[in-house]
């Protein structure tokens, strides 16, 4: 035969729900709530700590960056510099050498005047003993006889240097 | 048909004297009905199925993670904004509350006994929540401001009122669950005794009762289910977390 509580009656079932409703309200505590709570926390720490240290490596990352613009910045100046250098001394040098080689030049067209200058000396000398010697000849022949051959030597000699020193020069 | 509409007793032994309980009277026995099997056929299966969703918990949540991380929040989104954030160490007990009184209002679609469809389970809850109404306003407010707050409040001449209002608290809880959870089960029996005597001494099968609860089992055991499981839950919040701010 079964046997039936009344609808509306306490029983020993009332002591029964309340054990079994704190019982499984520590159970879920236990298996449910707790290790969920842990977990959704154990993410947000993650997480906090991700985002920490993903900004710390940008902060990082933006201070070697801007290290290393800063040493481009003073290789690029530095390069500059060292280019300028190169170039000016080029420049020196290119002038140097321009000037040496005018230098030398002159000295060489310097030399040549000189040289020209002692050559047409010696051809106008030589020139002017052959006439010297030329007008002395004449002028025996035509007194035939030796003529005092130093009188009359100085005296040819001072008329040609007379007259020559004028017109020779053209 | 089960037209006993009390809960049975599946275990009872008997005394030569009776127990005396000073709320129960003399108990010629010990029993125990169904209502507390199938509540510890209910724990048994919460309890395996929290250890199967909690099972190999990733910081990356996939597949049933989410679903016990999804259930988790939930209650305690709700603790949190009915209680206030301060009181969110409550989400425990409310969330386990709030699932338990859904499993049991649902458990009638198994074709079982709800336990909440037992007096006995009501007021467990209800008096837990009366408890914990004035365990924790004493706690709080300590005993003169608790009794201040309860029972003078607005003014001295209100404390017979007030000390009923809080008695009436708990009894209201219990029995509002307890009779629409058994008020859905009676009338679900009612139908299915109705609906299986349509031609019952013609046709070998009662074919009536194949689809037609459907849409009664929906409002009655679901829809009602789930609504007084959350009323309970609420009032229960409200009314623990009102004691202790006010």
């Amino acid at each position: 035969m079964e046997v039936y509580t009344g609808l509306v009656s306490f029983g020993w079932s009332w002591f029964f729900q309340v054990a079994n409703t704190l019982i499984l309200v520590a159970l879920l505590f236990k298996f449910l709530f707790k290790p969920v709570n842990n977990m959704l926390k154990k993410r947000t720490e993650t997480i906090a700590n991700d985002l920490s240290s993903a900004e710390t490596q940008r902060d990082e990352a933006e201070k070697l960056r801007a290290d290393y613009e800063k040493r481009i910045k003073e290789i690029r100046i530095e390069a500059d510099g060292i280019l300028k250098d190169a170039k000016n001394k080029a420049d020196d040098r290119a002038k140097e050498i321009i000037q040496e080689a005018r230098d030398k030049s002159d000295d060489i067209i310097a030399k040549a005047q000189v040289e020209i200058d002692r050559q047409n000396r010696n051809a106008y000398n030589e020139l002017k003993n052959d006439v010297a010697n030329m007008a002395f000849m004449a002028a025996e022949k035509i007194i035939g006889e030796k003529m005092d051959d130093k009188l009359n030597e100085k005296l040819v000699v001072k008329f040609i240097e007379e007259a020559g020193d004028v017109k020779w020069q053209k | 048909m089960n037209t006993e509409f009390g809960s049975k007793k599946i275990f009872e032994f008997f005394f030569d004297k009776p127990i005396h309980l000073p709320i129960l009277g003399d108990q010629p026995s010990f029993y125990i009905t169904e209502t507390v099997i199938n509540t510890w056929i209910i724990m048994i299966l919460l309890v395996v199925v929290s250890i199967i969703l909690t099972r190999n918990m990733k910081l990356v949540p996939e597949g049933k993670q989410n679903v016990a991380e999804i259930l988790v929040g939930l209650l305690t989104n709700l603790t949190g904004s009915s209680m206030g954030k301060d009181k969110l160490g409550f989400a425990p007990y409310m969330g386990t509350l709030m699932i338990f009184l859904v499993c049991s209002n649902l458990w009638g679609l198994t074709g079982m006994r709800p336990p909440t469809a037992d007096l006995n389970t009501t007021f467990a809850l209800s008096i837990l929540t009366f408890f914990m109404i004035h365990g924790f306003a004493i706690k709080r407010k300590g005993v003169f401001g608790w009794i201040k707050g309860t029972f003078f409040e607005p003014v001295a001449v209100m404390a017979p009122l007030n000390l009923i209002s809080e008695i009436a608290t708990p009894v209201s809880l219990a029995f509002r669950l307890f009779g629409n959870i058994v008020g859905g089960m009676i009338i679900m029996a009612l139908i299915y005794n109705a609906l299986g005597s349509i031609l019952g001494s013609v046709l070998p099968i009662p074919i009536f009762m194949l689809a037609i609860p459907v849409p009664l089992h929906g409002y009655f055991d679901i829809f009602a289910g789930v609504l007084q499981a959350f009323i309970f839950t609420m009032l229960t919040m409200v009314f623990v977390s009102m004691a202790m701010d006010d």
